[in-house]
């Protein structure tokens, strides 16, 4: 933060610990609004489920988070910088493939990795099966573009027509698959997430 | 002449009231069910299994020669909640992957009088196999209304089994109150024959 000006350098302060604090808030979700899978649980058991639904609170929250991040706000890429921005970008890019893998190791672990049935019932699980082989490749595609040989314009158009889809599927998923968005306060969270990251990514394609 | 007529009578009864079908039936899924319920707290949850097959060989006239093999595949069980039905599948209460099926077979039947008979054999759930007897309903035989060489025979039961005797669970849900032990059961066949 060297070279910053003072209101500067608190601006800066208060955007970290207002991220901080709503992703911190937002994981911790299933805890406080617990599903009823949770009643059936008890010791290492249920603390892999409350673990797993946090990642999984996590992945959403910080999907999301990438928008506000990649939404060239002037305000923020002079306070910020452009390049920042993009660091950033990509360190929770690389965050978020960790916790998608993480997010079904736990739950799954919960239950003895039990894996649920081919049924058309289970269609929930199976988009979030989806949605993590989606995001990983998006990770995997941004990461290794250059090794991989991928036209920078290619994958630049994929990337963003790609990305508004996996973040809708997750939080679909999400939505679907949990319990704790039985409860009134986390859907309205859930919805205004998926609002906020809808409305920042038209606003996005209509500045272009 | 007389003699004749009377011989001949007399086949022609008996040959009525012998049964004109074999004893060995083989299940239709499409038309039969397995069926159970079980104390939540205060309600009732309802389940079916969907994947299951069964061999018969039943003659009421010759029950020494009867029995029963009856095979049910735990993974396919239905409480119509994903949740529940994946934690039924778990090592908490089934433990499908370990132990895949349930199956009864028989030893003996006996008529109790009307159309009422029990069947006597082993019951195995999980690692446990115990000697259980099971009342059935025959409903009897008719050709099938859609095929008259086709016959179909039709047996009902209901009877109940103690889940923790079985290993289906350790208790701690029916201690807390939570989840009953005694499972009623309720299967109808509908069975088909030559």
């Amino acid at each position: 933060m060297s070279g910053d000006t003072p209101s500067s350098a608190v601006k800066k302060t208060v955007l970290a610990v207002a991220a901080l604090v709503f992703l911190g808030l937002w994981t911790a979700t299933p805890f406080v609004y617990e599903s009823q899978s949770l009643y059936y649980k008890f010791g290492v058991d249920k603390a892999l489920l409350h673990w797993g639904k946090a990642s999984g609170m996590a992945v959403a929250g910080l999907m999301v988070f990438q928008v506000v991040l990649m939404s060239r706000f002037a305000w923020m890429d002079r306070l910020l910088g452009v390049k920042f921005l993009f660091r950033v970008h990509q360190f929770i890019g690389i965050a978020v493939a960790l916790l998608v893998i993480l997010h079904p190791l736990l739950v799954l672990w919960a239950d003895g990795f039990t894996f649920f049935p081919l049924e058309v019932r289970y269609w929930p699980e199976f988009l979030g099966s989806f949605t993590l082989a989606a995001a990983l490749a998006l990770v995997g595609a941004s990461l290794a573009r250059n090794r991989l040989g991928i036209p920078y314009k290619f994958w630049q158009v994929s990337h963003r027509v790609s990305a508004p889809l996996v973040i809708a599927m997750a939080l679909i998923h999400g939505g679907t698959v949990s319990g704790t968005f039985d409860h009134a306060v986390p859907l309205a969270g859930l919805c205004l997430l998926g609002g906020l990251a809808a409305a920042l990514i038209v606003r996005r394609r209509l500045k272009r | 002449m007389k003699r004749l007529f009377y011989i001949s009578i007399a086949a022609l009864v008996l040959g009525v009231a012998s049964p004109s079908w074999a004893a060995e039936w083989k299940m239709d899924p499409l038309h039969s069910a397995v069926q159970f319920e079980i104390k939540h707290i205060f309600s009732t949850v309802f389940g079916r299994f969907s994947d299951f097959d069964g061999a018969m060989v039943f003659d009421p006239d010759n029950l020494e020669k009867s029995r029963f093999d009856f095979t049910v595949q735990v993974a396919s069980v239905d409480t119509d909640n994903t949740k529940r039905d994946n934690h039924l599948r778990s090592k908490d209460f089934f433990a499908a992957d370990e132990f895949p099926a349930m199956r009864f077979v028989s030893s003996a039947v006996t008529h109790k009088g009307g159309d009422t008979y029990l069947v006597r054999g082993t019951m195995t759930i999980k690692e446990t196999s115990t000697e259980m007897e099971i009342p059935f309903v025959f409903h009897g035989v008719t050709p099938s209304p859609f095929k008259k060489s086709q016959m179909v025979a039709g047996f009902d039961t209901e009877f109940s089994l103690d889940r923790l005797a079985f290993g289906v669970g350790n208790g701690k849900f029916y201690k807390m109150g939570v989840v009953g032990k005694t499972v009623q059961v309720r299967i109808s066949v509908e069975a088909l024959g030559s």
